[in-house]
């Protein structure tokens, strides 16, 4: 979103934050899913927090990062009102397949079934940090600015993700080739 | 030695040091979800916004 001059947001601003949400509903609903880990309660998620955010649209500071500032209002939603919808264990399975298909001829197609398990074991607060960084590209400051810690704590969490997620497939490649 | 271009995936992961295969198949689980058709009814919600003021939901 475009930083404005003037003190009161105009009607082109509030068209200009209404476009900007829109390009981001695919990012938005990709976020969610790995939070609750469920497509349909996702995309309710995902509505609320769209909802919420127009409301509070005169909060938005223009020129800043939207895309924290909208991920931040999911995820608050998520650990706070909308916590009872819990994660689930695995993604959608046809998403997985589907995934599975679409990446068999990468080096890393043999993962993504693995990780995708594995991720549901990890600890929410980890497997968050891994999701914003991994999946969705934020960077440690703007994952922080999401979850509300410090940089140090960010790094923290991500390195014990990345271990733990290691050591779950590590762990499952072992057991299988027993 | 030439440098090999990144992707845009790669690229906008720059926080990450190295080829990591459990990364790479996190951003492709994330990009997956991305690129899937987006629900209508968030058409009809987002046409629902545009008729309400500030701090109304």
């Amino acid at each position: 979103m475009e930083a404005t001059t003037t003190d009161a947001p105009t009607d082109d601003d509030y068209e200009q934050f209404r476009s900007d949400m829109v390009r981001l509903i695919p990012s938005l609903r990709a976020f969610a899913r790995g939070l609750c880990r469920n497509p349909d309660l996702a995309d309710d998620l995902t509505q609320e927090a769209m909802m919420r955010a127009w409301a509070s649209r005169h909060t938005f500071t223009p020129g800043t990062n939207f895309r924290a500032w909208m991920f931040r209002i999911l995820r608050n939603h998520f650990y706070g009102a909308a916590k009872k919808l819990r994660r689930e264990t695995s993604l959608d399975p046809e998403v997985a397949e589907r995934t599975l298909v679409q990446e068999a001829t990468q080096e890393h197609a043999l993962h993504v079934n693995d990780v995708d398990t594995a991720m549901a074991r990890l600890p929410e607060h980890q497997a968050e940090v891994l999701w914003l960084i991994a999946g969705a590209g934020m960077s440690y400051e703007d994952a922080a600015d999401i979850v509300g810690v410090g940089i140090g704590t960010i790094k923290s969490r991500l390195n014990r993700a990345r271990a733990a997620i290691k050591s779950i497939i590590e762990g499952e490649t072992e057991r299988v080739a027993v | 030695m030439m440098k090999k271009k990144l992707p845009p995936t790669a690229a906008r992961t720059a926080e990450i040091p190295a080829f990591d295969p459990i990364e790479a198949a996190l951003r492709e689980i994330f990009d997956g979800i991305e690129s899937e058709p987006v629900p209508d009814d968030f058409a009809d919600l987002v046409a629902k916004l545009g008729k309400t003021r500030p701090g109304e939901a």
